[in-house]
């Protein structure tokens, strides 16, 4: 099942490519080869911050609670990726499954608002 | 209506008059939340929490004993917040009122000159009184 991650537009966004599975192999001269086993990168990670009203916060820890943390995987609304070119988001990778990779942090700003740290990774999954 | 001067404020602790205030001052500031979203090339902010300061000059008299009483409070070790009420004008009632905790005292004594304590203060809560 995948849920929908809320529309919201975050104030600040880190994200990391994913990684190859790759292996450097070293003879004891020093020489060595470097192995690829597989053709597709996997665990993008990508870290929001919002500045949300309690409503905000309610849709995002709702979907904390509907994707069940972890497990389910989530798709990504494009206000996520504001302000950036499509073909950026192409680097992405379509093969890959947003899931939450760590529970939201809530930091209470002042009554009604708060400021919530977003942690994601994007994993391969039955490839 | 005419503009007011020093002469028309004034400084209360509790109900009493602080006696040969020389000057007196409030700000009250606001934090502004930046909730700029990415994409956007302007800055936009909501409003945060309010917060203010203040501080006051006194000359000082050993017989003025409300004026002592308040400046005093700094030796306290639990020291409550004091109700002072900062006065623009006797006759209208027009005032600031808070609640604060003396932050800073400070006092400075020269040849030639009227001995003065200057006091700081950090306001509690919400301010009475608008402008």
């Amino acid at each position: 099942m995948t849920t929908r991650f809320p529309d919201l537009c975050p104030n600040r966004r880190d994200f990391a490519p994913g990684e190859f599975a790759t292996q450097r192999f070293k003879a004891i001269n020093g020489a060595g080869t470097t192995r690829l086993y597989g053709s597709q990168p996997f665990d993008s990670t990508l870290n929001l911050e919002f500045t949300v009203n309690d409503d905000g916060l309610q849709d995002i820890l709702n979907c904390w609670q509907q994707a069940n943390g972890a497990f389910d995987d989530l798709s990504l609304p494009a206000q996520v990726w504001a302000g950036t070119a499509d073909p950026i988001r192409g680097q992405i990778g379509d093969s890959l499954n947003w899931r939450w990779a760590e529970r939201p942090s809530v930091s209470s700003l002042s009554p009604g608002r708060s400021k919530v740290q977003v942690q994601l990774i994007a994993t391969l999954d039955n490839a | 209506m005419t503009v007011l001067t020093g002469a028309d404020g004034d400084m209360l602790y509790g109900t009493n008059r602080v006696g040969k205030v020389r000057n007196w001052s409030l700000s009250v500031d606001r934090d502004a939340i930046e909730d700029t979203c990415l994409g956007n090339n302007d800055r936009t902010y909501i409003s945060g929490l309010r917060g203010a300061t203040g501080s006051c000059s006194i000359f000082y008299d050993p017989g003025n004993t409300v004026a002592r009483d308040l400046i005093n409070t700094i030796f306290e070790d639990q020291a409550a917040t004091q109700d002072v009420s900062f006065v623009f004008n006797r006759k209208g009632n027009d005032a600031f009122r808070c609640n604060v905790l003396l932050t800073n005292v400070s006092s400075s004594v020269d040849v030639g000159a009227a001995q003065a304590v200057s006091i700081n203060f950090q306001v509690s809560g919400a301010i009475e009184g608008r402008f």
